[in-house]
């Protein structure tokens, strides 16, 4: 390992560690606090209004989210976030730092897709189509996880090239 | 017959049986395993009495009841589904499952790490009970954060780990995604 080398890697794992924690910090302090007001304030009431008052489908409120349920449990309990959520910006602090375009394309890409399929799926639950829960739940799992993959991948990329 | 290796470059390849790991854990998650609760319940109340344990022999009073925990007269915290570090073994499995490798070192991977974590939430539930004896009005920030705090450092440490222990680089060489 030469003295570039070592240098290069030690900035670029530098900065990923700045990234992180001043986004984790720029996130707990003012992202989320603004995401729960307008879950709370706007996204929850507005949702609220198309819940007929017999209906078997409740909705509660959470931080930053909210959650549907049936009163006959017949359906799992869907969890509704808003996109550009804390696995949006998990990930992108460390994509960032490895400036690495098409994944951060490709995150930013879908957290605009989920201002469509987010909506369309809750007024789907709403309006009877219960099957949607398990596939709104699996949907926001697999999400989320492949979010936080490509973050990972992005950054042994950008190792592995600077290593060699 | 398809040949999605040539179709799909190694890393959309990776990302499919990914998602696909990811949704049938999930699929089975919420139609067997939650339903069935047993699971969920054994994590829970473990983590409940070890944490207990651990508290109890540094010296704090404690007192536990089934998922309940807390620090003799003060306000308790109760580890429910969903809070127990379940979602974080499936999170931190598939990735390790769908990345190829040495089969016997994912397996030993897999269950070194889902150890690690379900230690890493025996802590979490320690750190919730202390919490609401020393700090009671910073509750929602300590229970909103503590996955940040004590899970995702370690999976993503271990994921990152086990893409430089296994031979799969090819994911990192020529064009990221391809189109069919």
């Amino acid at each position: 390992m030469d003295y570039h080398e070592r240098s290069y890697r030690y900035l670029f794992w530098r900065k990923l560690f700045i990234s992180l924690i001043a986004i984790g910090l720029v996130y707990i302090l003012f992202i989320r606090p603004v995401q729960s007001f307008v879950v709370r304030e706007f996204i929850l009431p507005a949702f609220d209004s198309f819940i007929t008052p017999e209906s078997e489908i409740v909705s509660s409120p959470g931080v930053d989210e909210f959650f549907l349920s049936s009163l006959s449990d017949s359906f799992p309990r869907v969890k509704i976030e808003v996109p550009f959520n804390g696995y949006f910006w998990l990930a992108m602090s460390m994509i960032w730092p490895t400036k690495n375009k098409q994944f951060g394309r490709v995150v930013w890409n879908y957290n605009l897709v989920l201002f469509a399929i987010i909506p369309l799926s809750a007024l789907g639950i709403i309006h009877g189509f219960t099957w949607l829960a398990p596939v709104v739940n699996v949907h926001e799992k697999v999400y989320k996880a492949l979010f936080l993959i490509l973050g990972i991948l992005a950054v042994r990329k950008t190792d592995e090239l600077l290593k060699n | 017959m398809i040949n999605l290796k040539n179709k799909f470059s190694p890393l959309t390849l990776f990302l499919l049986k990914a998602g696909g790991v990811y949704a049938a854990w999930q699929l089975i998650y919420d139609l067997v395993v939650l339903p069935d609760g047993r699971l969920d319940t054994w994590l829970s109340i473990t983590g409940v009495k070890l944490a207990a344990a651990g508290l109890s022999f540094l010296g704090w009073e404690i007192e536990t009841t089934g998922r309940f925990i807390a620090c003799v007269g003060n306000r308790g915290v109760e580890i429910q589904n969903g809070c127990n570090g379940m979602d974080l073994l499936g999170l931190y499995a598939g990735f390790i499952i769908a990345y190829s490798g040495n089969m016997k070192k994912r397996v030993m991977f897999i269950i070194g790490g889902i150890g690690l974590i379900f230690i890493a939430n025996v802590f979490r539930i320690a750190f919730f009970a202390l919490s609401n004896l020393y700090y009671p009005q910073y509750w929602d920030s300590v229970h909103n954060y503590s996955s940040y705090v004590f899970f995702y450092p370690i999976v993503l440490t271990l994921w990152y780990l086990w893409t430089t222990m296994s031979d799969h680089t090819d994911i990192f060489s020529g064009e990221s995604f391809s189109s069919a």
